[in-house]
């Protein structure tokens, strides 16, 4: 018994994905056009070895020439599904990822469980979710790719209605002045409260009208942070200058303020009931308070990310 | 300037449909594949082998060659010749090389 040559391997690597009534012809022809390739390359001076393996080299990769003879795409999802398959796997990640992270993240907090464990665990089940839409998304586009029958393959003919508008308001000049005060207004109130209050302790401290957990915890820089980004954002929408990646890094932006003010509302961790007392208000009104606070919360997840999008199709 | 790499390009793009004309023409005069890319060579139409053979395969599949294996000489071959279909499809092609060259002939004598 022969070990098989080189040609054998070569040949049989290249057949294997042809159609089996195609495969004894087309094994017979390469056969041949190798044989007379390294007849040539000998003639020529080559050794043996030398000149069959030039000779297949000249041929190239074995998946290639299959692909070429068989007409099957060497993409995994062509030009004619390529827009397609990007539109749709943008738009999937965009509202299911941030969905899923939300629910999580509320979900968990609801069960009382601790807040980087929650985090934790809604940021790594979000990433999988998103891994396993892209994934099963373009394997459904390479299976279409592959279906020879479908001639016109166009999943959704492109119209120019399909076309964002141009319009550069994005946001109205009005709309802007008044957030950014506002956000200057709450940002400043809320880095004074600490050390400005009309009450004092029994020590002659003040006591501050938020409650002092949220500096102990670090909170309190999400919570300056936060506006900040979100005036920054606004000023660029004003601008027009709003891309996809700005949207997400938005989206995110909202989503991170929206979790902790619900974390804070959840807990009871926002308003300092000694502030309360001291102000002779109803202590009622702190619950009441956390309840608007988890409220207007998930209202900002679930509005954030469809007003940035959209804010990307009218650039 | 450009490089030699957007020349390559530019030329491949150009002469990519002409090694089909080349072979139609050629392919009146039954062939093999291994000599038709030595003859094609021979008469300025440089192929590679791994786009050859497929190509032929395909025109064949289409109509436009026939096939039939030569089993007389101690290596059996397969030799391909221009059908009848083949060679109409290779006047039609022909005429519009020609037509073009005159465009680019016009296009020459405007600027």
């Amino acid at each position: 018994m022969t070990s098989s040559t080189l040609t054998d391997r070569y040949v049989s690597a290249v057949i294997r994905g042809v159609p089996a009534k195609q495969r004894a012809d087309l094994e017979q022809e390469l056969r041949a056009s190798l044989a007379d390739a390294i007849d040539d390359r000998r003639e020529a001076g080559a050794d043996a070895k030398t000149a069959e393996h030039d000779a297949i080299v000249e041929l190239g990769d074995p998946i290639v020439l299959t692909a070429r003879y068989t007409g099957r795409p060497l993409t995994l999802v062509g030009p004619a599904l390529y827009a397609d398959w990007k539109r749709l796997l943008t738009v999937l990640e965009l509202i299911v990822v941030p969905i899923v992270f939300a629910t999580l993240v509320i979900v968990g907090i609801v069960k009382g469980d601790t807040l980087g464990g929650v985090i934790g665990g809604a940021v790594w089940t979000a990433f999988s979710v998103a891994v396993q839409l892209a994934f099963w998304v373009t394997a459904t586009f390479a299976l279409i790719e592959r279906m020879p029958s479908t001639a016109e393959r166009k999943l959704v003919r492109w119209t120019p209605d399909m076309l964002p508008e141009t319009s550069a308001k994005l946001t109205s000049r009005t709309e802007f002045i008044v957030e950014t005060t506002l956000a200057a207004l709450l940002v400043t109130a809320f880095l004074l409260s600490p050390f400005v209050s009309p009450f004092a302790d029994a020590a002659g401290a003040p006591v501050p009208f938020f409650d002092p957990w949220i500096w102990q915890t670090g909170l309190a820089v999400v919570l300056v942070v936060v506006p900040l980004l979100q005036v920054g954002a606004n000023a660029l929408k004003l601008r027009g200058r709003w891309t996809m990646p700005l949207a997400v890094g938005a989206t995110l932006v909202d989503v991170v303020g929206a979790v902790v003010l619900i974390v804070l509302g959840a807990t009871d961790h926002l308003l300092n009931r000694a502030f309360f007392t001291a102000a002779g208000w109803p202590l009622e009104a702190v619950g009441v308070v956390n309840v608007i606070v988890i409220v207007v919360g998930a209202l900002a997840i679930a509005t954030s990310a469809w007003e940035n999008i959209r804010s990307v199709r009218k650039v | 300037m450009y490089d030699d790499e957007v020349l390559a390009t530019h030329l491949q793009e150009l002469r990519r449909g002409t090694i089909v004309l080349a072979c139609l023409l050629l392919l009146k005069r039954p062939d093999y594949g291994y000599a038709l890319i030595e003859a094609l060579d021979a008469r300025g139409f440089a192929t590679d082998a791994n786009t050859l053979y497929p190509l032929l395969r395909r025109l064949e599949k289409q109509g436009l060659l026939v096939s039939e294996w030569d089993t007389a000489e101690a290596r059996p071959r397969k030799f391909y010749r221009t059908s009848d279909d083949g060679a109409a499809l290779a006047e039609l092609l022909t005429a519009e090389w020609r037509s073009l060259d005159t465009a680019f002939d016009t296009l020459k004598e405007l600027s």
